[in-house]
């Protein structure tokens, strides 16, 4: 450890040969420092007076025994934990029959209700920018049309609902759907636990 | 009867002995209500950071290497979860529960138990002022005297940032400690 060191890095240095991470020469080097320097002499004191209060801190005793406490919540979240999965798998299930179901009908009805004209209109503006990048864009919207959207054959529900309604309530129990998985896996034990 | 070891006491658990569990929170719930009481300030918090503790650690149990002690491993997640803790509390308030500080110390005579109650409430105050990071970093550092490395590992957070937060902590608390002598 150099002199310049010492002078301007003391207290971390100091702090480094009580923690005992400092190398023999740096150790030696300090020691001699201390015994010349009555400043550094004084830091030291301090610093050492801080490690033992702390190393002489008392344990303060729990009041009460928590283990009752702490294997109840264990065992209530064990036993949540099959009938959770069962209820999850359930819910995916469902949510994948509806999907099936209703996809073509929300489909059809967004392709009926924005055409192809209506999808490319935002991009008109920058046609003059660049026509072959939307010429690009325009082919694609149209490959995607004809080959997929206007093709789809999956068997629809005949809803008695149009379907951007039937959209907003599929979205809705969606939304339901997550809020009450959300509250169903729920942490008992988040932050303050009551016994 | 010998007390069964930590390590099949653990073993038990992962088996689905809840109360081979029961038996690891009973010998070192007071170690860990220390650690969340340090980095805490508040008893009744502490207690509450100490059952989370517990539960955290069986729901953690799959990943820990049983050859390895159990109670290091128990703190460190103390540490975290008290930090994770004050961090979501960002207007946190520290009080000190003096009953817990006179109830160790009077014991040892009024005079002697006053002086020493004072001392530790002190010390207590002065590190429940600290920012969070540096509180957690005194707490692995002096108390359950991990390496600068190990501090590093188990927070996450760069060495340097180790010794630069040891470091204003501890000039913190010896200029607080002074001015309160």
């Amino acid at each position: 450890m150099s002199e310049d060191r010492m002078n301007h890095h003391g207290e971390w240095a100091l702090q480094e040969y009580l923690d005992d991470v400092l190398a023999d020469e740096d150790r030696e080097r300090l020691e001699l420092h201390l015994a010349q320097c009555d400043d550094c002499a004084a830091k030291y004191a301090s610093l050492k007076y801080l490690y033992s209060e702390m190393e002489r801190l008392p344990d303060e005793p729990l009041t009460h025994d928590i283990s009752a406490r702490v294997i109840r919540s264990i065992s209530l979240k064990e036993d949540r934990k099959p009938y959770l999965y069962r209820v999850l798998m359930a819910q995916l299930a469902v949510a994948i029959i509806v999907f099936i179901a209703i996809w073509p009908r929300i489909s059809l009805e967004l392709v009926n209700r924005y055409s192809l004209v209506q999808l490319l209109e935002p991009l008109r503006k920058f046609e003059d920018l660049s026509a072959q990048g939307i010429l690009f864009v325009r082919e694609f919207l149209n490959w995607i049309h004809i080959q997929w959207i206007a093709t789809l054959s999956m068997p629809a529900i005949d809803w008695p609902i149009s379907g951007l309604p039937l959209a907003l309530a599929v979205g809705g129990m969606t939304l339901l759907w997550l809020l009450g998985n959300g509250l169903l896996l729920r942490q008992p034990a988040n932050g303050h636990i009551q016994p | 009867m010998e007390n069964p070891s930590d390590r099949s006491l653990v073993l038990r658990t992962k088996r689905g002995e809840l109360e081979a569990y029961g038996d690891l929170v009973r010998r070192y719930q007071g170690l860990v209500f220390n650690v969340c009481y340090r980095m805490l300030g508040d008893p009744h918090d502490a207690e509450d950071l100490t059952q989370e503790t517990f539960i955290r650690v069986h729901s953690h149990l799959d990943s820990y290497d049983c050859d390895r002690p159990f109670i290091p491993w128990a703190r460190r997640i103390a540490v975290n979860l008290c930090l994770n803790y004050i961090n979501r509390n960002r207007r946190y308030v520290l009080p000190l529960d003096d009953e817990f500080e006179l109830a160790v110390s009077k014991e040892r005579g009024p005079e002697r138990a006053q002086e020493d109650h004072e001392r530790n409430a002190s010390l207590r105050q002065a590190i429940s002022m600290l920012p969070a990071n540096y509180r957690a970093v005194i707490e692995l550092r002096h108390f359950q005297e991990l390496s600068y490395l190990e501090i590093s590992k188990a927070l996450n957070i760069p060495l340097s940032d180790v010794k630069s937060h040891l470091f204003r902590a501890r000039k913190s608390l010896a200029q607080r400690i002074a001015t309160d002598v």
